[in-house]
């Protein structure tokens, strides 16, 4: 079979990029190992948040969080979306500084979508904060989405369009030909294409390397956890932290998703996971600290999954150096699903051979190689 | 407490006692977790501190239990009560709350010794304060010798059903009804297992006997006793006060404040799936069930697993599992020689398949019957979040077959219980609506805690340094 793009792994970002290339005209076919929404994306913490991204994706974060308010339009689904101010804390001056300038950089770069608060703002919008905090910064505009609502509504959307999503169907072999590539999969049929997208997630690199490029992408197992019903407590408004690991989430259902950096051991050959539940209890010593009336929370659930991170934390996006033809969206590292929308619309951009609408520059894959010979 | 053993049991009912006991005798640093405050399990429930009275009413089938704990208070064993274990690993870590705060253990081998749930099936109103099950009724009784004083109805299949009457009638409690929810007819395919049952006659008389002597209490007390009874439901305003279904053809309706239901056993695979355990499915029974040996060898090499947590096999067959599985992890220690295991295992297979022998009569007998999960689709399924079958319904119509993706989307089984109420039924209604074979289709995923944690007692653990990535 033949079709003008491959797209390995039917995770958000493969089916984003799917849908807006079929919207373009292209034939798109995806080959997803399980099932779309299995991993990282059915199964994040559905932050849908520009607050604390690094700068460098906060063009592209802004951009996208349109787009989640018209997702009823564009997927014919609301993927669960609701706002939830995001408001990180300052628990002393120093921090409160570092929110300061923040805001600073953003305004001198035209952003005005996060503003430091005082405290009877922290106050009005989170009434259950510890005394110590003196101020945070907060996003009005970010929200919560369901992930694997999302997951399979970007799915739906693309096969609405014409992409065939083989699922079920690993590609354990790729190879360039003269007009493109070609893979054979786990059920031992081989696909044609001009193109090929690597947006396999955690088995990015591995993915890569099958193609003699290999990537800075390693895997990790976010660990988050979710606690029992606290109505009011959190009133609505997610939280972070300036100096400390930690994101409380504020489900509308009065449950908290408590996440912000804490991983467990895995395995991703045998796709095994052990939940490290000492990660949480940093996690919940932290909490107690922030929100004293949480201490009567109740932990329900920890829940990881993979995800592909890359060591300054920002992903790769755009064409391989050493494949032409071949087109990485990978490495979100644990904060890729508020940007999928947009990765899809940038990544049939150039894959069309256009200008992308804003510059992918600082997720060029050969950026650590500039940094070396800057050096 | 030492931090690190030979062997963590956890789970002291007959399995995890006898067991335990064993391991002790070979010499093995043994701790035994258990979230009860004292041993014996689900049937030997409280026996250390129950009165003569309790003793008399529960019978040889209770009392018989002192034999077992007492060969485990003679054996060496650091015995831990009141811990929750709410995480275990294969690498043999377990993770339990205990006065308040959370703790580690480690261990070379884990036997999980978790024993069996009653299957939980939801119909209309067993949300209902009022309704509760048999064995929770009997689990009461042995605990603080409580006793229904108002109007209770017993409903289901299976021989929890007929134990509890048994008791309930000993006890004069006020039992107006029981309907016995068996189809006529299973008795039937049920009979080819009968030459293998009558290996154990004297058992199986009992059993006769037992459902007679109800029969005949009931019949001299004026308590009706209806077979083959259908679309059970409670109703009331906030509290039961009509038990309904159908017989045959007619309607009939009980006045009663409290309904106790058993649609028979299953094995808590909670734990074991959380570690990693395979399972298979039971086709009779309807359950899962762990891929486990009569040794306890699971797919995990330090994983094992004794008694009903294995497969219902009742409390006898519980101790002999538990003790042959203490045999094969003290020969895999190299504490007894293979000729010396060969000699030891023996006697106690033997008995265990006498044991077991009248199980798939009784299995087969009574074996779910097919309208059990034919809920109503305005009937809660999932109550820690209030979802109704019809809203599964839609689900599965949408074209979702896994548990997993239909928790996620409209939180079905994501409440505090992690669908271990409304699992089995979840995944009755995805067989039902997809077609597909049970064995294909994904159960759902047991995350740790399997039961919830305090925040305080997590953040009273003693924890190293965070490794940022
Ligand atoms: C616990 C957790 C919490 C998170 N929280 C947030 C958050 O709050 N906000 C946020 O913005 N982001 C969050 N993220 C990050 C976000 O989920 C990811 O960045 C995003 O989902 C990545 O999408 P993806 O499609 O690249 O990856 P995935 O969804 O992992 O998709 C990759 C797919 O590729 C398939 N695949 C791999 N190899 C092959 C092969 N050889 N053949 C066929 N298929 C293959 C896999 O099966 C998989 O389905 C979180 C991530 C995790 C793990
Ligand atoms: C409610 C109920 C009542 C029953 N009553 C009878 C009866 O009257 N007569 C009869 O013949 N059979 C009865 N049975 C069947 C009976 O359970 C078994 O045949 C027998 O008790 C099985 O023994 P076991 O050792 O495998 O498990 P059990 O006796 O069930 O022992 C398991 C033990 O593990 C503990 N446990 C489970 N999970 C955890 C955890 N995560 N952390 C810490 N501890 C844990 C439990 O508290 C329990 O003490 C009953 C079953 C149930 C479910």
């Amino acid at each position: 079979m033949k079709a003008d793009v491959l797209i390995v792994g039917g995770g958000i970002m493969g089916c984003a990029t799917a849908l807006e290339l079929a919207r373009k005209g292209k034939s798109v076919i995806i080959f997803e190992k399980d099932t779309p929404g299995r991993h990282a994306s059915g199964n994040n913490s559905g932050g849908v948040r520009c607050q604390g991204r690094d700068i460098r994706e906060i063009a592209i974060a802004v951009e996208a969080r349109k787009m989640w308010g018209l997702h009823e339009k564009t997927i014919l689904s609301d993927c669960g979306f609701f706002v939830s101010p995001r408001l990180r804390l300052a628990e002393n001056d120093k921090e409160l500084q570092v929110l300061v300038k923040r805001q600073e950089k953003l305004n001198a770069m035209g952003y005005d979508h996060e503003v430091v608060v005082d405290l009877a703002e922290v106050r009005r919008l989170s009434p259950h904060v510890a005394d110590h905090v003196v101020g945070g910064l907060v996003c009005y505009s970010d929200g919560l989405a369901n992930p694997m609502l999302t997951s399979k509504a970007y799915a739906a959307a693309a096969e609405r369009e014409g992409v065939t999503i083989l699922k079920g169907t690993r590609v354990i072999e790729a190879s360039t030909t003269s007009s493109g590539f070609k893979v054979r999969t786990s059920r031992d049929k081989f696909y044609e294409g001009e193109m090929l997208v690597n947006c396999t997630g955690a088995w990015a690199g591995r993915f890569s390397a099958m193609l003699g490029d290999p990537l800075p992408v390693f895997s990790a197992a976010p660990t988050m956890m979710v606690t029992g019903r606290m109505p009011g407590m959190m009133n609505g408004t997610s939280l972070g932290l300036t100096g400390r690991l930690l994101g409380l989430m504020a489900a509308q259902n009065g449950t908290i998703v408590v996440g912000g950096g804490y991983r467990s051991p895995h395995d991703l050959e045998k796709e095994k996971i052990w939940v490290d539940p000492m990660q949480m209890a940093k996690a919940a010593k932290i909490m107690v600290e922030i929100m004293p009336g949480l201490k009567k929370a109740q932990m329900m659930r920890c829940w990881t999954a993979f995800e592909g991170c890359i060591k300054d934390k920002v992903p790769i996006v755009g064409q391989s150096i050493k494949v032409p033809g071949l087109f990485h969206v990978c490495g979100f590292s644990a904060h890729g699903f508020q940007l999928a929308p947009m990765m899809g619309r940038v990544m049939s951009q150039i894959m069309l051979g256009q200008k992308p609408e804003l510059p992918l520059d600082d997720f060029r894959v050969d950026r650590f190689e500039d940094q070396k010979t800057a050096k | 407490m030492k931090t690190k053993y030979d062997a963590i049991v956890i789970g002291a009912g007959p399995a995890g006692l006898a067991c335990s006991a064993e391991l002790a005798n070979r010499g093995l640093d043994v701790a035994v977790l258990d979230e009860q405050a004292s041993p014996g399990g689900q049937i030997y429930r409280n026996i250390t501190q129950a009165t003569p009275r309790q003793h008399a009413i529960l019978g040889s089938d209770y009392t018989d239990g002192l034999e077992v704990i007492k060969a485990f208070k003679e054996a060496d064993v650091d015995y831990l009560p009141l811990s929750r274990v709410w995480q275990a690993e294969e690498t043999g870590d377990v993770y339990f709350s205990r006065e308040g705060a959370s703790h580690q253990l480690k261990a070379d081998y884990l036997v999980l010794c978790t024993g069996a749930m009653e299957r939980p099936v939801p119909f209309p109103g067993w949300t209902l304060p009022g309704v509760m099950t048999c064995g929770g009724m009997s689990n009461l009784y042995k605990d603080s010798s409580l006793v229904p004083t108002e109007p209770v109805v017993l409903a289901g299949s299976g021989p929890l059903l007929w134990v509890v009457a048994e008791h309930l009638f000993a006890l004069n409690a006020p039992i107006v009804a029981i309907l016995d929810t068996t189809p006529l007819m299973q008795v039937l395919p049920a009979m080819k297992h009968m030459p293998r049952a009558l290996k154990r006659i004297g058992f199986m008389l009992k059993g006769v006997k037992l459902i007679a002597d109800v029969h005949l209490t009931a019949l001299k007390r004026k308590v009706p006793i209806r077979r083959n009874v259908k679309n059970l439901r409670a109703e009331g305003n906030d509290q039961v006060e009509w038990v309904k279904a159908t017989c045959g053809k007619k309607e009939i309706a009980y006045a009663a404040t409290t309904l106790l239901v058993n649609e028979g056993i299953v094995p808590n695979t909670s734990l074991l799936r959380q570690v990693g355990c395979e399972h298979t499915w039971d086709p009779i029974q309807r359950f899962w069930f762990p891929k486990v040996g009569l040794d306890g060898r699971t797919n995990l090499p330090s994983v094992f697993v004794a008694g009903d947590g294995n497969f219902v096999h009742g409390a006898k067959s519980a101790e002999y599992k538990g003790k042959l599985t203490a045999l094969t992890i003290a020969n895999e220690m190299r504490r007894i020689s293979d000729a010396e295991f060969e000699e030891q295992a023996q006697p106690v297979r033997d008995m265990l398949e006498l044991d077991i022998s009248p199980r798939p009569f009784i299995d087969k007998m009574y074996a779910p019957r097919p309208d059990l999960f034919g809920i109503p689709d305005n009937t809660t399924v999932c109550r820690c979040e209030g979802i109704t079958a019809g809203q599964i319904r839609d689900m599965i119509e949408a074209g979702y077959t896994d548990h997993n993706e239909i928790k996620a989307i409209i939180r079905c089984g994501m409440g505090p219980c992690q669908g271990r109420m409304c699992g089995p039924a979840v995944f009755e209604l995805i067989a039902e609506g997809s077609n597909l074979e049970p064995q294909k289709i994904r159960q759902h995923r047991l995350r740790p805690p399997i039961k919830p944690v305090s925040l305080q007692e997590l953040a009273n653990a003693k924890v190293g340094e965070t490794d940022e990535s």
